[in-house]
């Protein structure tokens, strides 16, 4: 089947739309998670998210909503600064993993759908997408990048050096929050579509992509963006050409470029 | 309040928690269009004061006066230069216009006039050819620069710098302090400068404050440097030597 046939097939056109958008505003946060270090930090809020749906699962109610829900609550708590003398932040959010993924697996023990949804949610399933769900990250898609745009350099400014931009009176902790808000939205809508392990490659690979390709800051992001939406359609075109999962086919192919690119950078 | 001093701490504690000031019962004057030196060990509590002069923090208790109403006051910061990451492919005019950030305001984008103070802060501090390259790869007394025009892009009242000669080699030191006191001298600018070190800046600063064990010295540096004072301050025995105008200070016979 060649690449417009897909296009044509509505559930594949669904997919493709589904995995350019989350991949294209995950890459773009993925810039700032990687920059802040805190990669992990988005590795356990994507945990939480998912315990959060599959608690919504277990109880009737919209996991959609629960999965916001504990993400949210997972993002406000990252985004307090402690000043415990005794173990580091990243501790704190280790802390916060392995309860979730704990959590999680305790919660569908005893329930056999809950359980297939928690396996649906790590690998998502991306063929299986409505148009109402590309719907809903279309929209998380936009409300994301206005706020980007809207407080580019003062995000960048806050990112780089928190003590400055606050001794100029830029509210830091109000932003963070913010940063760390958008971020819990971005992973929740994104889990329940391309599943934890594709959302946290998207918001890891694609940025390291842009770090390695581009030499400007704001070249990193446009590279990043560029780097999921190749890996996307790489990934996507393998796993229906060769009859392959899709998640891991879109992350393995994010890798490989990831290879290619350092390796073509370190010739120079 | 004299009408010359700029800022004014007034029985002031700093810290971080209320039951545990890293510094308390602070009685002293920053004098307008001053150089002033803080020095004290590592640990003191020197960078915790200048985020309360700065705002960031609250103090424990005490107050700070300033002459002018506060908002009108601008502070230039230079951080400590190791508070920033070096992971950042930030250039050094991306991180100079940093400094215009507040003046340009929320929504807005840096203008043409913005891009040409960032122009003259580079050129002020010596770096007008850098303008285009990373920061993280600039050596530490480039950093340091680049550091210090951000802040004078700001057009700041007062500039605050936090340990600017940490982990340098001499001459960059030297250079570094020596464009502080240009523009002190040229442009009266208020200045504020934290050290560890107070062999490096005694010869800089005008007046000062010495820390030691929460004993405070302050004063004319002419007055309050001195064989006697330090030695009651530091428990060692200080020696000054003079040479062409400069204070040298040696510890033993
Ligand atoms: N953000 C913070 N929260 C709590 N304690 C802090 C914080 N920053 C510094 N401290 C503590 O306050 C004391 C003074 O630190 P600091 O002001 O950085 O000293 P200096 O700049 O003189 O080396 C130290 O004991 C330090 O551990
Ligand atoms: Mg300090």
């Amino acid at each position: 089947m060649d690449f417009l046939e897909i296009v044509k097939a509505s559930f594949l056109r669904n997919a493709l739309m589904a995995l350019l958008i989350t991949s294209s505003f995950l890459s773009y946060l993925g810039v700032y998670v990687v920059l802040k270090r805190i990669v992990f930090a988005g590795i356990a809020i994507s945990q939480i998210a998912s315990l959060g749906y599959v608690l919504g699962m277990l109880l009737k109610l919209n996991p959609q909503i629960c999965s916001l829900g504990t993400s949210l609550i997972g993002a406000v708590l990252f985004s307090f600064h402690t000043r415990e003398k005794r173990f580091s932040r990243e501790s704190m959010v280790g802390l916060g993993y392995a309860l979730s993924s704990s959590l999680g697996i305790l919660f569908v023990a005893k329930s056999a759908t809950a359980e297939a949804g928690m396996l649906n949610l790590l690998f998502g399933n991306v063929l299986m997408i409505s148009s109402g769900k590309v719907c809903l990250v279309a929209a998380i898609s936009l409300l994301i990048f206005i706020f980007y745009s809207l407080f580019n350099k003062e995000i960048a400014f806050i990112a780089f050096d928190e003590e400055t931009a606050r001794a100029q009176g830029l509210n830091a902790r109000l932003f963070e929050l913010l940063f760390y808000l958008l971020l819990a939205v971005g992973i929740s809508a994104a889990i329940s579509i391309i599943g934890a392990l594709l959302s946290f490659s998207f918001l890891t690979v694609p940025a390291l992509c842009g770090l390695c390709a581009a030499k400007r800051f704001s070249g990193v992001f446009k590279a990043a963006l560029l780097c999921g939406i190749i890996s996307s359609l790489l990934g996507l075109y393998l796993s229906y050409y060769c009859d392959l999962p899709t998640g891991p086919a879109v992350v393995t192919a994010n890798i490989a470029l990831f290879a290619v690119i350092f390796f073509l950078k370190s010739l120079r | 309040m004299k009408k010359e001093d700029l800022i004014k701490f007034k029985d002031l504690s700093v810290g971080h928690t209320k039951n545990n000031p890293v510094m308390s019962g602070l009685n002293v004057s920053v004098p307008a269009h001053g150089f002033f030196g803080i020095i004290g060990p590592n640990g003191c509590g020197k960078t915790t004061l200048l985020r309360t002069i700065l705002g960031i923090i609250r103090p424990l208790s005490g107050r700070i006066i300033y002459y002018s109403d506060r908002r009108n006051l601008h502070f230039g910061y230079v951080p400590q230069k190791d508070t920033i990451d070096p992971l950042f492919p930030l250039t050094v005019t991306e991180i100079v216009m940093m400094g215009r950030y507040k003046r340009i305001g929320l929504f807005r984008k840096p203008k043409k006039e913005d891009y040409r103070i960032v122009q003259d802060s580079l050129s002020h501090c010596g770096i007008k050819r850098l303008g285009d390259r990373l920061y993280r790869e600039l050596s530490g007394g480039q950093k340091q620069r680049a550091l210090i025009a951000r802040a004078l892009a700001s057009q700041p009242d007062v500039l605050i710098l936090d340990e600017p000669t940490h982990n340098m080699d001499l001459p960059s030191e030297q250079a570094v302090l020596n464009l502080l006191r240009d523009f002190h001298q040229k442009e009266m600018m208020t200045i504020i400068l934290v050290s560890h070190l107070i062999g490096a800046v005694v010869n800089f600063v005008k007046s000062i404050l010495l820390i030691e064990d929460g004993r405070f010295l302050s004063g004319d540096t002419n007055t309050v440097v001195t064989e006697e004072n330090l030695t009651r301050l530091y428990g060692l025995k200080v020696k000054i030597q003079e040479f062409q105008d400069q204070k040298f200070i040696v510890v033993g016979e």
